[in-house]
């Protein structure tokens, strides 16, 4: 799974990346099931998107209350800089999330979306 | 003489972060190096020498950097000190300070083990008084970015706290290869870096439009490479830019700094060409015409990594020619005296020159006597060869001989040395640029394979869409056949039916049909599961094919559609007279709700064709649920039915009572003789009528129902029952 960051410099896609990184591994997603990878190799910057394990990611959505907290944690980032957030790499499914997503209910549907591939 | 230092800095190998690597930036790095060790590039009529610190993929760490750096500013007079970086840069997480990569960075503690600009700032300080100072950075987020993360105008605190006060009295300007957050790129067809690739060219092709000025400055540079980046990758290109940040003596940015090759070359000098600076001679310059500079004036610093002190020599100046002159006449006499005549021409390049002229120097030390003929042929050497060996040998003594001898040993061995190195040099040049040659087909190999897959990706999220929007496109097309079909042919008294269809009658269907049939006939098609489509397909048919209506009617029968039994009831009584058959569909369809069916066996019951065996099939019941159901005109002919129920039996009842007076006057006129004494009777009070039967609660609520269906249909034609099927 792959989050990246839509309507902010690329500086600040790359600490958006590191912010929302320490948020989910405070969640408890593993350290190593969330790496933060250049969007191109032509680029010079340490990269700004946020590669997450889609194994790992899916043991947190399918915790008791995972949804509520990812959704939580990306809506904060959104509200908080304005930015759009996405969301690929389950399959053919993706998600966006922008700062006029209206509520929390909206954001954890898309969520369980995400969790239930086949759905 | 202006003296500059340069400070090369940055990695293209990362020894705990490999993912970083990325050859093009060495390659930037030394292309930017050699800007300031070849002749020509800086401009001025006096030597200028560059000293270079070049600590590019140093295995150092940040803190032994920074010293090395600090010391080599503070142990020379430099006028003006570069400091050049190239490789990945970020903003710290605390977004207060801006990083660059090192070659020991790590992932894990990038921002330790990465060189924080602002700690390098604040330890030159005092060292970079009353020098200008240009700082380069091509690396990401460089520019504006430091301002749009930090507090509001943090460009300007960062430069003044961090780089103006250290660099408080000529000025500092600093360069970034990216403005506003973007990102530095790093092209794979390319061999740099964009920016200083682009950087390095326009300083070797020099500035056309200003073909007339003989110097240019580094923010015509910076504009230039601006311009050629833009119009190279549009407007999404970064934006290389330079900012003045101190100039107490003017602004430095705009200070005449490089040589204008375009006016060179306009001027009919001999020039750099861009070539010269091209990925393919990255190595150690060949000058076509020997120069000589001066040895460099100040000592390395202890501990600094490799400095090169480069001689520079931006025109020529006569002291190279004589010299040439002065080798060229050593040569041809040392080859006169050794071989007894002018035996060849040598092409000498500049070390070789150096060399035999470091060698004329010793053996005018060693024997003054000998080398003052020599030097006396200097003056004319393209004439005095023959002379000077005619002269000379009869004058010369042994030890002369054995000394002419054996410094023309030296000087083959030397030149066979200097060859050697020729070799070596030319070898690792050849090697380099196969290594980049192999580099380039790589990327151009796997940029192609990129773009193969792109493009088959593309194609099949191409086909992939265009099949699921086909798919949307007849699933539409579908529904709106199926619609069409509930618009033109549903019941109004169907049950399954939409709520937002209002359903037609048959007298509007007939005037519909052929349409309703089209396009119940293709919502039947597409929805085979669906029967509310073929009951309307019967509807529509019914007029013009009955039989046909009543095959589907039976099918649908079969599968207990409630709103098929009451037409498939009547069209059994049109087509068959099978009245049994049609009550018995009416009963079925009753009890599946369907108030058309209720209406219709009420009818049955009227035309005594059924007789109810239980009040729950009675006429009045069926009408007051088909009313209850709002079938229109089922409430008033339920209102109807209920008065006439309580006609009869106010007629049961009074004929009860009539038959009981009657009885009982026989039985008084049997008794009269016996009893004519006996009082008259007196006449019996009007008998009461018999209380009417008061309804249920659910009878009362179904009356309730039934009034408001009748108030509903106001205007509707409730004057008796019409046939809704």
């Amino acid at each position: 799974m792959e989050i990246s960051f839509e309507g902010v410099s690329a500086a600040e896609a790359g600490l958006l990346a590191r912010e929302l990184s320490r948020d989910l591994k405070m969640l408890g997603l593993p350290a190593k099931g969330v790496q933060i990878r250049r969007e191109s190799s032509e680029s010079m910057d340490l990269g700004t998107l946020l590669g997450i394990d889609l194994n790992m990611a899916l043991e947190i959505l399918s915790a008791t209350g995972g949804v509520a907290a990812f959704a939580q944690s990306i809506l904060n980032l959104v509200k908080k800089n304005g930015v759009t957030v996405n969301i690929t790499g389950l399959g053919d499914r993706s998600a966006t999330v922008a700062p006029s997503t209206p509520s929390l209910e909206q954001l954890e549907e898309l969520l369980r979306r995400l969790k239930q591939p086949d759905a | 003489m202006r003296q500059i230092g340069v400070v090369i800095l940055g990695a293209s190998t990362y020894d705990y972060w490999h993912s970083l690597d990325d050859p093009r930036f060495a390659a930037s790095a030394k292309a930017f190096r050699r800007l300031f060790t070849h002749a020509g590039t800086l401009g001025g009529n006096v030597h200028e020498q560059a000293q270079i610190l070049d600590l590019y993929d140093s295995p150092a760490s940040a803190d032994d950097i920074t010293s090395q750096i600090v010391e080599f500013v503070a142990q020379s007079d430099f006028d003006d000190v570069i400091i050049y970086y190239c490789g990945h840069g970020f903003i710290s997480a605390d977004r207060k300070g801006y990083c660059v990569t090192l070659r020991r960075t790590k992932e894990l503690t990038k921002t330790s083990s990465s060189l924080l600009v602002r700690n390098l700032a604040h330890d030159l300080d005092e060292h970079l008084i009353g020098k200008r100072t240009f700082i380069v950075f091509d690396s990401c987020f460089s520019g504006d970015a430091v301002k749009e993360f930090m507090a509001p105008g943090f460009l300007d605190n960062f430069v003044d706290d961090y780089l103006m006060e250290s660099f408080p009295r000529s000025g500092t300007a600093v360069i970034y290869a990216t403005s506003g957050g973007d990102v530095a790129l790093s092209k794979q067809q390319d061999t740099m870096t964009l920016f200083t690739g682009t950087l390095v060219n326009v300083l070797g092709a020099g500035l056309e439009a200003r073909r007339d000025a003989a110097l240019i400055s580094w923010r015509d540079a910076v504009e230039q490479v601006r311009k050629l980046t833009k119009e190279r990758l549009g407007i999404a290109a970064p934006r290389p830019s330079i900012t003045a940040v101190k100039s107490d003596d003017g602004d430095i940015t705009t200070m005449p700094f490089f040589a204008n090759s375009a006016h060179a070359r306009a001027m009919g000098e001999a020039t750099l060409s861009p070539a010269t600076f091209s990925p393919a001679t990255l190595s150690p310059p060949t000058v076509s015409q020997p120069t000589f500079g001066a040895p460099a004036a100040s000592p390395v610093p202890v501990g600094s990594a490799p400095v090169s002190p480069a001689p520079v020599l931006a025109l020529p100046a006569p002291a190279p020619r004589r010299r040439v002159g002065l080798m060229a006449g050593i040569a041809a006499a040392v080859v006169a005296v050794v071989g007894g005549g002018v035996g060849g021409f040598y092409v000498i390049d500049q070390r070789h020159s150096q060399r035999l002229t470091d060698l004329k120097l010793d053996m005018d030390v060693r024997d003054s006597s000998a080398a003052r003929p020599a030097q006396a042929a200097v003056a004319t050497p393209s004439v005095a060869v023959a002379p000077v060996a005619s002269v000379v040998a009869p004058a010369v003594d042994t030890a002369a001989t054995q000394a002419a001898a054996k410094a023309a040993q030296e000087a083959a061995a030397s030149a066979a040395a200097a060859e050697a190195e020729r070799q070596r040099l030319a070898a690792e040049q050849r090697a380099q640029e196969e290594q980049l040659a192999a580099l380039r087909r790589q990327q151009i190999e796997a940029e192609t394979a990129r773009l193969k897959a792109a493009e088959a990706e593309n194609a099949r999220r191409q086909a992939q869409l265009e099949a699921q929007a086909e798919a949307e496109r007849v699933r539409i097309a579908r529904i709106s056949e199926a619609e069409r079909c509930d618009q033109l042919a549903a019941n109004p008294n169907d049950r399954a039916k939409p709520d937002t269809v209002a359903g037609v009658y048959p007298q509007t269907l007939q005037l519909q049909a052929k349409d309703a049939l089209a396009a119940c006939g293709r919502a039947v098609g597409y929805f085979p599961a669906e029967p509310r489509f073929k009951y309307q397909l019967a509807r529509a048919l019914q007029a013009d094919d009955p039989r046909g209506a009543l095959a589907l009617q039976a099918e649908l029968v079969s599968l207990s559609y409630p709103a098929a039994f009451d037409p498939f009831g009547w069209l059994t009584v049109q087509l068959q007279k099978n009245y049994p058959a049609a009550v018995d569909a009416f009963r079925k369809g009753a009890q599946l709700g369907d108030p058309t069916a209720m209406v219709s066996l009420a009818r049955m019951i009227e035309e005594k064709r059924f007789t109810p065996a239980t009040p729950a099939e009675g006429r009045t019941e069926l009408y007051r649920r088909a009313a209850a159901l709002g079938y229109p005109g089922a409430a008033s002919s339920y209102q109807a039915a209920l008065k006439e129920e309580q006609a009869a039996q106010e007629r049961l009842a009074q004929e009860k009572a009539a038959q009981e007076k009657a009885a009982a006057q026989r039985a008084a006129a049997q008794q009269r003789p016996v009893s004519q004494s006996q009082p008259r009777p007196q006449p019996q009070p009007v008998q009461q009528q018999p209380a009417q039967r008061q309804p249920t609660a659910q009878e009362q609520a179904a009356n309730a129902a039934a009034m408001g269906a009748v108030m509903g249909i106001v205007g509707g034609g409730i004057g008796g029952l019409i046939n809704r099927r």
